[in-house]
């Protein structure tokens, strides 16, 4: 016992490094699911960093808690933050040394047993690890373990799996094959088991087994969590897909990140999820109910910030079941399925339009199904009305910018930008004048964003103008950057052929202007020749006008002399006889 | 009325033909009789191709704007050329015109096949009236393509026949002499008959089927010049669509492909059609 940092060294301790950076095991889900395990009063072990909130509950119920981490630093500095509690005994070391420790009632291991192990000790496999485990147990102990799986579509996904400490046993042919596998190394059936989502040591989301059947809503809820997880981290494509299509074949618990187990004869619920971020998050169980599922809220504390309002109470309930109405959307404009979308885009502004709280139900809130549209989360309000139209300009924009944003195909030329495919949306929903309210929505979409994600103002106003230039704060995954990349150089190819095709038409353009102006040019001269010929022609022709005229003047002038008016009366009767005898 | 050239602005003056663009921008509230320019290939008549026909050469980078939903897929499978669907001009004029109630109906309106300017249609059109004369039981409205109306020896082998003979007009060229009342008067002729015929399964039979004529495809189907083999001819036309070949069809069959066909449900709305063409807002008053 090192009396000066409280910290009782076992053996085989880390001197140096810490484990307790970026997010520790535990998280909300994995607190709530700790009344199951841990009696109070209880010895409890708790094995390896972990999120403060658990030691925090452990102690709160008065459990006698063993805290082991194989770091001191880690040791010392949790030691220090909790001197004060007399129920705290913080052991360093390798958990090879813990053999004779105990009895514990309870063993805690969310974050595994990978990082139990240290490098003065030969590294125990995961087998051995549970063997010890499992024999510092009181009769009738339980245990809350976790297992990562090494083959769960965070792995799959990681772009960059290269994180084993080096001196770490690599490929360890004794970790559990399966959920089953896990469930009977425990000695326990899979129902006292989850499938943990979207990492295996900090779950938002736990599925009991029978729950993972029920694809209607654990489709859901998976892709919503993995959604949430991966929004700004490099993948090597999004792993919500593939791990729905797990679901869908019966293969969920297959490629979840991990496995939790809780031994013991209390009762489980279905599943756990944890409803919000940061401040804002509830747990929430699940339980079967007679038709469907229903949720509990675990805190009911309403509460406020900047123009929200949550009531998780307001989750209580049925569970809406069904499938993300975002994700129906985007199918239907990879398939070109115009018809569908404009059929779905109707009955969904309709149905906004009698949402008490529209400002809290766009598409990636909203699953249909069965009962029609409904909102997965009911517990937000915005304290200023939002008019429908303005709601529905924001879910357009939002649907616009995902496929955008996403490079996700759709059945608009690339020359359409963002507000156009917002515009149009607007108008395939029947509700074309509502594009007036297009940017007036991404800054209501800022607003709340930035209280349910707990933005700085600074950060508000990044999104606002990320939202609208149609920036994306998503990672985009290595397939998503390979899929961008092959259209980038479909649209370039196109461009470079459209130059080609314009450089020809011009020159031919050009071609037929040369022979145009040399036609003018001609022209020109032969319509200047011409004009010559005219004046000259027009010069004589006046001058015989003139000469026409002297001469019906000296004609007139004769007509009016005396002789001419004689000799007319002279000849008057032989031209009246030439009149009769023609 | 006969529209304005605007040649030098437009991408393709097949858009304008049958007045397609004219009858989209009055859909769109702009002046029908100078259409804004249509930032891409409008497809002008029904086809069993890409929607265009193989002589017609692509300016790249522009859209194709497609009547069907099939013709998209194939002109991807063909050249990898996709395509926007937003259904055949002939859904936006019937938006535009809704039918009169009480309109009476009675005969036929028979439309033998016919070739263009570029490819001559071989066949005989004594034997084909025999045909008609045979199935038909009420009067006979037989409508010819510009070319064969010219045709004074043509129009007289079926007046002779006791046939009313009509042409719907000249769908244009170049921008000139586009007649932007063919459709319309093809749709006021439809309407009044019972029942729409041809010889090969066409444009005009499915414009019929739309707007309520039951159809028939029978007779000799005749030989286009110098067709390209990529059609394939009248046997495919036969395997594809067995259902509208006869000289009595199934009406409620024949309105379901003649809506695939013409892309009825691709119906896009005006502000969807703007923002697609990049056309203005509608204009003032109209």
């Amino acid at each position: 016992m090192s009396a000066m940092s409280g910290v009782r060294l076992i053996g085989g301790e880390l001197v140096a490094g810490s484990d307790l950076g970026g997010v520790l095991p535990g998280g909300a889900a994995v607190t709530a699911l700790l009344g199951r395990a841990v009696p109070a009063g209880s010895r409890v072990l708790l094995c390896g960093p972990h999120e403060e909130r658990v030691l925090e509950w452990l102690l709160d119920r008065r459990a006698h808690v063993s805290y082991l981490v194989r770091s001191l630093p880690d040791a010392q500095e949790i030691a220090l933050r909790r001197a004060e509690d007399e129920e705290l005994a913080v052991l360093c070391g390798g958990l090879a040394k813990m053999e004779g420790e105990g009895p514990f009632d309870a063993v805690i291991a969310a974050g595994g047993l990978t990082r139990l192990n240290t490098p003065d000790s030969s590294p125990l496999t995961w087998a051995e690890s549970l063997e010890v485990l499992t024999g510092l147990l009181a009769e009738n102990g339980r245990m809350l373990l976790t297992a990562d799986n090494g083959f769960g579509v965070h792995r799959l996904a990681d772009p960059d799996p290269e994180t084993a400490e080096n001196w770490q046993v690599e490929q360890d042919p004794t970790l559990p094959g399966d959920l089953e596998d896990f469930a009977s190394r425990l000695g326990v059936g899979s129902d006292r088991c989850f499938a943990a989502y979207p990492g295996p040591f900090a779950p938002t989301l736990l599925l009991g087994t029978e729950r993972l059947g029920d694809f209607a809503l654990a489709g859901v809820l998976v892709a919503r969590s993995l959604g949430v997880r991966y929004a700004r981290t490099p993948v090597l494509f999004d792993p919500g897909e593939p791990a729905v299509r797990a679901l869908r074949q019966g293969r969920g618990a297959d490629f979840a990140p991990g496995w939790l187990a809780v031994t013991g004869p209390e009762p489980l619920p279905s599943g756990l999820a944890v409803e919000g971020h940061g401040a804002w998050s509830v747990p929430v169980e699940l339980h079967r109910a007679r038709e469907g599922w229903e949720r509990l809220p675990l805190s009911g504390e309403a509460g406020a910030a900047g123009l929200a309002l949550r009531d998780p109470a307001l989750l209580a309930g049925p569970v809406p079941g069904g499938r993300l109405l975002e994700d129906e959307l985007v199918e239907a404009c990879a398939r070109g399925d115009l018809p569908a979308l404009r059929a779905s885009l109707r009955a969904y502004a309709a149905w906004l339009d009698g949402q008490p709280s529209p400002a809290f139900a766009t598409p990636r809130d909203v699953v249909f199904g069965g009962e029609g549209f409904e909102v997965l989360d009911p517990s937000w309000d915005w304290a200023e009305p939002v008019p429908a139209g303005l709601a529905l300009a924001r879910s357009m924009w939002l649907l616009a910018h995902r496929l955008c944003s996403g490079g996700l195909r759709h059945p608009w030329p690339a020359t359409l930008d963002l507000t156009a495919i917002a515009t149009t949306l607007l108008a395939m929903a029947g509700r074309p004048e509502d594009r007036i309210h297009l940017r007036e929505a991404v800054l209501l979409e800022a607003a709340i964003t930035a209280v349910r994600e707990e933005l700085s103002p600074a950060g508000q106003s990044r999104l606002a103008a990320d939202l609208e230039e149609g920036a994306s704060r998503t990672i985009p995954s290595h397939r998503d950057a390979l899929i961008a990349r092959r259209r980038a150089l479909a649209e370039l190819e196109e461009s470079l052929r459209r130059t080609d095709w314009l450089n020809t038409a011009l020159l031919e353009r050009e071609a037929e202007l040369r022979d145009l102006r040399t036609e003018l040019a001609a022209a020109k001269k032969e319509t200047a020749a011409a004009r010559r010929d005219l004046a000259r022609v027009k010069d004589v022709l006046a001058g015989a006008q003139r000469d026409l005229k002297a001469v019906k003047e000296n004609l007139r002038t004769l007509r009016g002399s005396r002789s001419f008016k004689m000799g007319r009366l002279a000849t008057a009767p032989a031209r009246a006889v030439r009149r009769v005898r023609p | 009325m006969v529209a304005q050239s605007t040649w030098g602005c437009q991408v393709h003056h097949g858009n304008h033909w049958y007045g397609h663009a004219h009858v989209l921008a009055r859909y769109c509230g702009l002046d029908e009789s100078r259409p804004p320019r249509m930032p891409g290939y409008l497809q002008h008549g029904w086809n069993v191709l890409n929607g265009f026909g193989t002589r017609h050469s692509f300016e790249p980078g522009w859209s194709r704007f497609l009547w069907s939903e099939r013709v998209r897929r194939r002109g991807l499978s063909l050249d990898g050329h996709d395509g926007r669907v937003i259904g055949a001009p002939w859904n936006y004029l019937l938006e535009l015109e809704p039918e009169q109630p009480l309109s009476k109906r009675e005969g036929v309106i028979w439309y033998p096949f016919h070739g263009w300017e570029q490819q001559r249609v071989i066949g005989d059109h004594k034997g084909l009236i025999e045909e008609i004369r045979d199935v038909e039981t009420g009067p006979v409205t037989v409508c010819l393509y510009w070319l064969e109306y010219k045709d004074s020896g043509m129009r007289e082998l079926y007046e002779s026949a006791g046939f009313r003979v009509i042409s719907h007009g000249f769908r244009g060229n170049n921008y000139r002499y586009t007649d932007t009342n063919f459709l319309k008067r093809q749709l006021a002729e439809l309407r009044t008959h019972r029942r729409v015929a041809s010889n090969r399964l066409s444009t005009a039979i499915l414009y019929g089927i739309s707007v309520g004529c039951e159809p028939a495809v029978y007779g000799d189907p005749m030989v286009l010049d110098d067709a390209h083999p990529v059609f394939g001819g009248v046997g495919r036309l036969r395997r594809q669509w067995p259902e509208l070949h006869g000289e009595r069809v199934d009406p409620g069959r024949a309105r379901e492909i003649a809506r695939e066909e013409l892309g009825t449900d691709y119906r896009a709305e005006p502000a969807e059609l703007r923002e697609l063409f990049r056309w203005p807002a509608a204009e003032e008053g109209r």
